[in-house]
């Protein structure tokens, strides 16, 4: 067996040595006076200073752009394409005008249809969904 | 589709960043000692991982990554704002309510970890408050494995010693 380093009684502790070393420092702990009272005193700094960590530990409210800027993207592309469709309505005839406004609201509903469907998707998510208890 | 794409992309980040920000919350308010402060830099950071984000390797360790941008949030908010003396955190800020007699305990605690020199109160923040493993101490403080192990001994060494010394002082 390789002599037990000192810092090897930390990294036993942390659970952070392969098995095999694992089980040698064990032995070492248990027999060895000066590393067990070395071992003993980490044990309990390390449980307090776990309750001191827990202490401090609260959950942070963090706010990102990514979906925020995806909404305001997706009113832009709803009010330019609504837009367009006003002004290609007021350039062509009559005649046009029913044809293309028929086409447009078409390819608009089938550009639409997936936003519209994953918008319902998480309203009934939302309605369905179990509150969480407390 | 862009729109698409940006929303896909924030909860992808949001995936991999919520199971940390409890940790990240304790880290940054033992090295801020306060609460409010603790909040702006975890938010700081996440705004700059999340622009990062796109460029980082998945293979690497995540939470070294991660806990290296917040450690230099901290750092920054620190030099920018007041200077905090370590380990003085108010007990009245902490998120869990502590007993009078562990509350003594903890100040004395907190009071020899501001004691320590910055590579050991480092480290043990870090594996405490942020509760990293070795890997992650590793990346984050861009040291290999086995200069950790013998830091952080030498950190637990370190801070026995000057916890048991203010014992006594305080007796």
């Amino acid at each position: 067996m390789m002599p037990i380093e000192e810092w090897e009684i930390s990294a036993y502790l942390d659970g952070e040595l392969p098995a095999e070393r694992r089980e040698e420092v064990r032995r070492a702990i248990a027999e060895d006076e000066h590393l067990r009272r070395q071992y003993e005193q980490f044990v309990a700094l390390d449980a307090e200073l776990q309750t001191l960590a827990k202490a401090a530990a609260f959950d942070p409210c963090i706010s990102l752009p990514g979906r925020a800027m995806a909404n305001r993207l997706d009113v832009f592309q709803w009010t330019c394409a609504l837009l367009l469709l006003r002004l290609v309505l007021k350039l062509v005839p009559f005649a046009w005008n029913v044809g293309l406004a028929v086409v447009l609201l078409a390819a608009l509903l089938v550009w639409a249809l997936p936003y519209l469907l994953r918008l319902a998707e998480e309203d009934r998510r939302q309605i369905f969904s179990v509150p969480a208890a407390g | 589709m862009m729109t698409n794409r940006r929303a896909a992309a924030e909860d992808e980040f949001r995936q991999w960043i919520e199971p940390l920000l409890k940790q990240s919350a304790a880290y940054a308010f033992a090295l801020l000692g306060n609460r409010a402060d603790a909040e702006d830099a975890v938010q700081e950071a996440a705004l700059k991982a999340y622009r990062k984000f796109a460029d980082f390797d998945r293979s690497r360790c995540f939470r070294g990554w991660w806990f290296a941008i917040l450690r230099n949030c901290c750092r920054d908010l620190r030099r920018r704002r007041r200077p905090v003396q370590c380990g003085n955190c108010l007990d009245s800020q902490l998120a869990a309510p502590v007993a009078a007699e562990s509350a003594e305990q903890q100040e004395e605690l907190r009071r020899a970890l501001g004691l320590l020199s910055q590579d050991h109160r480092e480290i043990l923040e870090l594996r405490y408050f942020g509760q990293c493993s070795y890997r992650d101490l590793a990346a984050t403080l861009g040291i290999p494995e086995g200069t950790v192990m013998s830091r952080l001994h030498a950190a637990r060494k370190a801070l026995a010693a000057t916890y048991r010394r203010s014992h006594h002082d305080a007796d």
